[in-house]
């Protein structure tokens, strides 16, 4: 036995010889450097799309840790930004998370400073499950990192994922439901010509994360595809089609009403362009009414929004058109439908013009005529997200660095909730707990691109919703 | 058994310690694979996705003869607008006897069934370029074939993502530096003239094997650029941008712009408003006015330029024009702008030129020319003529620049659609025969550019006296 096993460690050792020397052969040598075959890292987040439109994931980190805030069943919460922008005292590109029954802060983000001590954001967004935050990180003017799309772990408020796009300006993020029930959340970079931190020579057009595979991108468009300067994008409810403004190459000449721009209607089964509407001066911002009949959009440049008439089956001679236009006050950008679609309240937010904003203008959407002027005092009021239930309408204040949240039916101020750090916020997120069979379930049930999940379903039927 | 393994083994081992030796000796060698040296691909070239599919030996012989003193006009007849050639050609014409001299005779899995909206001529009237837009049923991309001016042979086939070549222009830049300006279609859409992937435009060094030396995408330009116009300074080049279609700017849905690129960066450094569908630009010789054709408006608007920094160019002036007007060409004086009403997007087919008196920016007179669907015109070197061509009529209108008089019509060979021209002049250099190209469709160049800015007579043989 002794014998036999000294033979076979002699003959271990033949083989394991061979074995290393053969393997020198074929260059797998660890050691001297001059095999002739790398071995790539496996890159299985890139995918078509994303080498398509460019964006790259730079950075996974993980985002374990203790909960930044407590949250249980029944709670409702609000996320948005505050950036460095707007005359802001804040220091550092953060996440907000607010109790919306309380209408207070409960949690600050605190991320390491290379990303976010003298950057900004102009937008938020929470994926559908409320597991990601996507922070938009406008790098500031001497940072060595790229500007970024920071994907935070949304109960630790940890980077969990860093996101790189060609011009590096992430703008808004979006969540909607495609045609085929699925959940995705649409990112738009800002495409303005020029350079500084809302400009670049290079531009991404927009792109699609899926949330439920670590937010690889499975859709989008360049400029170069849509042959301009996509602004911002919003899904119709058939969640088929998405409607993006396209104000034109800069901002001055959109926003002085020197050019015209048009909306792109872009089939998101084929990310083909099936119309492009024409459009005033800048256009910007689109809702649609909950049985998809009809858009309202944003003319920046002119002060008004315009309403187009929906075609139910896209085909030739079924042209979508402008049917009505409605006087707004000064730079409108972000709208929101009323619960039951019978206002339009339009944001103020003297986009483009000397003066602030501080209005918001309610539309009978029915008549298209104004129904009244709400004075908010919101200053540069850029974003109106509905509160899921349909009772409130939280204004996003850029400048007076507060969210203001008003009675959705009485127009009444009901709370001025200030921000953390006087920094300026740009929109946001509820996010609804429920116990589920396994734990807390979250879901984002409202957020720059209107209603979603029970939310929706609530509102589609007219019955109240329930948290 | 156990010993035929452990032989085994130790040849096995034996063999490995070979391969060892044989890996460190030689390992580096064989782990790299020699890649074809492309000499040709410049960064500007794989950023706006140009190609070079095919390179060829040019010689052979001649198409057609020259000599000293002769002044020839190339143009090119496509397979489009009821055309009835079969083949995609360039076409040589005696612009003296206005007869043509010559038709190439490309070989048809490049030219049957193929068209073309334009073409150029290099600097040195080395190269001819004739954009070709293939057939549905093409195997071969949209390309830009480019020619040996001589024998009229296919020398280098360029290929872009857009696969739609337009027109091609000569200018000269701020540094004098000679180059060719090609521009496709740009459309969005599919079939001919549009496509999902578009190209932009991009720069050619003639003098370097048309290697790519500048260019901009339409992700550059954030829209979707049509014709470009490099201004006398050599340094800005003027895009118009009319919108993602051509629907939408024809039927005045949609203003357009005009780009102000500056060349030196390859940056826009304004963006001049337009009215609807903004096609075409013209500059005075001494690069304070521009012209623009504003087809949708059936206008053209005059720019004034700015020489102060910080300071933009502004439409100061309207003047009205006959239907969709396309090209635009200043008289030798500058006096002149006239308008080649083409009935772009129009029902009606375009059949006259108007000309538009640059002073008062008033309508000066109306040409009926019979010239139908007419997209360019062209001024001879010598400032005498305007050389119109004809979609539809399948001819080129010599229109005497004077008198407004048809002095010639030249049917195109076999009822092609012609879509501009190249004047190229011959002179007897040190060394032999010496091309210059003194016209197209951006303009003079060269000699002819030179005594017109003296205001001397231009000759063939001497240029600018």
């Amino acid at each position: 036995m002794g014998a036999m096993s000294l033979r076979g460690r002699r003959f271990g050792m033949w083989v394991l010889a061979g074995l290393v020397a053969w393997a020198a052969v074929w260059g797998f040598w660890p050691g001297d450097g001059r095999g002739p075959v790398v071995q790539a890292q496996q890159d299985n987040w890139t995918t078509e799309a994303a080498r398509t439109v460019g964006v790259r994931l730079i950075e996974a980190r993980d985002a374990s840790g203790r909960p930044a805030y407590p949250v249980e069943a029944g709670d409702l919460l609000f996320f948005t930004n505050v950036g460095t922008a707007y005359g802001a005292k804040n220091t550092t590109n953060s996440v907000v998370v607010i109790n919306a029954k309380t209408k207070k802060p409960i949690a600050v983000s605190d991320l390491d400073p290379e990303w976010s001590r003298g950057w900004t954001s102009h937008g938020i967004g929470v994926s559908p499950d409320a597991r990601y935050v996507y922070l938009p990180g406008l790098a500031a003017p001497k940072a060595s990192n790229p500007g970024a799309l920071l994907v935070l772990d949304a109960r630790t408020l940890k980077i969990a994922q860093v996101i790189t796009s060609p011009a590096e300006r992430p703008h808004h993020i979006k969540n909607f439901q495609d045609w085929t029930g699925r959940h995705r959340v649409l990112v738009e970079d800002f495409n303005w010509l020029g350079s500084g931190t809302m400009r670049s020579s290079v531009g991404t057009g927009f792109y699609v994360l899926d949330h439920t595979d670590s937010n690889k991108v499975v859709g989008g468009m360049t400029p170069n595809d849509l042959r301009g300067a996509p602004y911002a994008g919003f899904v119709a409810p058939d969640g088929r089609y998405l409607y993006f403004s396209n104000p034109g190459p800069q901002m001055p000449p959109a926003a002085s009403g020197q050019l015209k721009g048009w909306l792109a209607k872009i089939d998101m089964q084929t990310w083909t362009i099936v119309q492009n509407i024409p459009m005033g001066a800048y256009p910007l911002w689109t809702v649609f009414t909950q049985d998809g009949q009809f858009a309202w959009v944003t003319n920046s440049g002119n002060d008004k929004v315009v309403k187009v008439q929906r075609v139910s089956t896209p085909g030739p001679g079924q042209i979508e058109r402008v049917v009505a236009e409605v006087p707004t006050g000064p730079g409108p950008y972000g709208l929101r439908m009323s619960i039951d679609d019978k206002e339009l309240w339009v944001a103020d937010k003297g986009e483009g013009r000397g003066e602030r904003g501080k209005t918001i203008t309610v539309i009978d959407a029915v008549a298209n005529k104004v129904k009244r002027t709400v004075e908010t005092d919101c200053l540069v009021n850029d974003h109106i997200i509905l509160s899921p239930d349909g009772q409130e309408m939280w204004a996003t204040c850029n400048q007076s660095h507060e969210i203001v949240v008003l009675d959705a039916r009485t127009y009444a101020t009901k709370a001025r909730i200030p921000m953390p750090n006087q920094g300026d916020s740009h929109g946001g997120s509820f996010v609804v707990y429920r116990q589920g069979p396994g734990g807390l379930v979250a879901e984002t049930v409202s957020d720059l691109s209107g209603l979603h999940g029970s939310a929706r379903d609530a509102a589609r039927k007219g019955t109240p919703w329930v948290p | 058994v156990s010993r035929k393994w452990r032989q085994l083994g130790r040849a096995a081992a034996g063999l490995a310690a070979l391969g060892v030796v044989w890996s460190l000796t030689f390992g580096p060698d064989r782990s790299t694979v020699v890649a074809q040296q492309d000499d040709w691909t410049t960064d500007y070239a794989r950023r706006i996705g140009v190609r070079l599919l095919e390179a060829r030996s040019p010689s052979g012989t001649p198409a057609y003869p020259v000599a000293a003193g002769d002044l020839l006009f190339f143009t090119n007849t496509g397979t489009s607008y009821g055309s009835k050639s079969p083949k995609n050609a360039v076409v040589v014409i005696n612009a003296r006897t206005l007869k043509p001299i010559a038709v190439s005779d490309l070989e048809p899995a490049w030219s049957e069934g193929w068209t073309s909206h334009g073409i150029g001529v290099s600097p040195d009237a080395r190269y001819v370029y004739l954009p070709a837009i293939p057939p549905v049923k093409a195997t071969n991309p949209g390309s830009l074939l480019v020619l040996d001016a001589r024998t009229l042979r296919i020398v280098q086939i360029l290929t872009t993502p857009g696969g739609r070549p337009h027109h091609v222009k000569m200018y000269e830049d701020w540094e004098s530096r000679k180059r060719v300006l090609v521009e496709d279609f740009n459309w969005l859409g599919s079939g001919t003239f549009g496509s999902k992937d578009g190209t932009g435009f991009y720069a050619l060094d003639p003098a370097d094997r048309n290697r790519v030396v500048g260019g901009m995408t339409i992700g550059d330009v954030r829209g979707t650029p049509y014709a470009g116009f490099t201004a006398p300074d050599g340094r800005y080049l003027y895009f118009s941008v009319p919108g993602p279609t051509m629907a939408f700017g024809v039927s005045q849905q949609l203003q357009g712009w005009v780009s102000k690129i500056d060349m030196q960066t390859w940056t826009v450094a304004q963006h001049i408003p337009m009215g609807h569908y903004p096609l075409w630009t013209v500059f005075s010789q001494d690069g304070q006015w521009a012209w623009t054709t504003n087809s949708g408006d059936e206008k053209a608007f005059k720019l004034q330029r700015s020489s102060t920094p910080g300071q933009g160019d502004k439409v100061v002036a309207q003047a009205p024009t006959g239907p969709g007007p396309y090209g635009l060409r200043l008289s030798i004086d500058d006096k002149e702008l006239w308008v080649a009403d083409k009935g772009e997007g129009r029902a009606t087919r375009g059949k006259t030129v108007t000309v538009v008196d640059t002073e008062t920016n008033q309508l000066k007179r109306t040409i009926e020319t019979d010239c139908v669907v007419n997209d360019h015109l062209i001024l001879s070197p010598d400032g005498q003529q305007m050389w119109a061509t004809c979609n539809q009529s399948h001819e080129v209108v010599v229109i005497d620049a004077k008198s407004y008089q048809v002095k010639a019509r030249i049917p195109m060979p076999n009822q092609g659609d012609s879509h501009g021209g190249s004047f190229v002049a011959y002179r007897q250099g040190p060394t032999g025969l010496v091309g210059e190209t003194v016209s197209d469709t951006n303009g003079l160049h060269g000699s002819a550019r030179e005594a017109a800015r003296k205001g001397v007579p231009w000759s063939v043989t001497s240029g600018a006296n």
